[in-house]
């Protein structure tokens, strides 16, 4: 494709423009190539899952960033359990008093201890002699 | 032992996966140093370097690199204005090629796997970068420039300019349609649609190419 002359009145054709592209590469382009060769080459074949997770800085990123999410997942996670336990504990407590005083009330309706109407009553019904008291 | 190899197939070619078994298989113990220092890169297959890749052979990086230096230096030139960039995104391409070898799968056309992996990167760099201004190369380093390098070289300014405007997608199909290593499959893939979308993407994206390029022009 020659790109036609600054006075030539035909229009270019940005897309027959683009057919060229690049002549070639650099010199320097082809040594980084080489060390990114050399590099790779260096490294262990056998990676753990831990590196190849965290092989790419993308995936450093990644991982880190997954790494932290589940953090404060797992640490909201825990606080929520810690305060409905706590709240289950203050419940059960709650109702293990109030069964405690159940317990005991009845405990005192069973037992010879009479309400004051009560007693006044039984007092009135009782023979005078018992009152120790007559004539 | 050295083998024989005829013309390099290109990524369309309908060579089936038993013939390439059979070659990977008479070439086991060939010594890819030899490749290294004579033998013409272009004739070992693309399926054939990743099938070494995966095994951890790094050496056979250099013929994919070779192959496909410029399309994708050219590629990522003309969608980011500036080669520094362009050349930074190609070495992670190949990087990303090594490392992930062992996905490969020779039953898919390799130059649309190449450039799916480079089409991300360039849309993780975009993402990332801040509008950076055009950074055209001098119109000696482009391929079939002659006339008058002044005004090649403003030509070139503009085109890059149009491209900047275009969405990315049409950007992408337009630059891969031009550019011939790929078939019209291989693009589709690539961009992640189906061949019939992706015409009707080329079809828009050169209209506005071209609209681009001529309001841009003064």
């Amino acid at each position: 494709m020659n790109l036609p002359h600054a006075d030539s009145d035909k229009p270019e054709d940005p897309e027959a423009l683009l057919a060229g592209g690049l002549r070639g590469t650099t010199p320097a382009f082809e040594a980084r190539f080489d060390a990114l060769r050399r590099r790779l080459a260096s490294e262990p074949t056998h990676r753990t899952l831990l590196e190849r997770l965290v092989g790419t800085v993308r995936g450093h990123r990644v991982f880190a960033g997954a790494t932290l999410a589940g953090a404060l997942v797992g640490c909201a996670a825990a606080v929520l359990l810690w305060s409905r336990s706590r709240e289950a504990i203050m419940l059960r407590e709650e109702q293990r008093w109030y069964a405690d005083v159940l317990a005991w009330d009845d405990s005192l309706r069973d037992g010879a201890v009479l309400t004051d109407a009560e007693a006044r009553e039984t007092l009135f019904n009782m023979p005078l002699e018992a009152h120790g008291g007559g004539s | 032992m050295v083998l024989t190899r005829g013309t390099a197939p290109s990524p369309a070619c309908a060579i089936p996966a038993q013939v390439w078994s059979w070659l990977a298989a008479l070439t086991e113990h060939v010594d890819l140093g030899a490749v290294d220092s004579g033998l013409d890169t272009r004739d070992l297959a693309d399926s054939e370097a990743m099938r070494r890749l995966a095994a951890g052979d790094s050496r056979a990086l250099r013929p994919i690199f070779d192959r496909w230096k410029l399309p994708l230096l050219s590629y990522f030139y003309r969608a980011l204005a500036s080669r520094a960039d362009a050349e930074d995104l190609a070495l992670v391409v190949f990087e990303r090629v090594y490392r992930s070898a062992s996905r490969y799968r020779p039953e898919a056309p390799f130059a649309a796997w190449l450039f799916g992996i480079a089409r991300g990167e360039l849309l993780h760099e975009l993402r990332r970068r801040r509008r950076k201004p055009l950074e055209p190369v001098a119109p000696a380093e482009l391929a079939e420039v002659g006339g008058d390098l002044n005004h090649a070289a403003e030509i070139e300014e503009h085109l890059l300019a149009a491209l900047q405007q275009l969405p990315e997608r049409q950007r992408t199909a337009v630059l891969l349609a031009a550019a011939g290593d790929l078939d019209h499959a291989a693009i589709a893939a690539a961009l992640g649609v189906s061949v019939n979308n992706y015409n009707v993407i080329l079809h828009r994206a050169r209209q506005a190419l071209r609209d681009l390029f001529n309001k841009v022009r003064p």
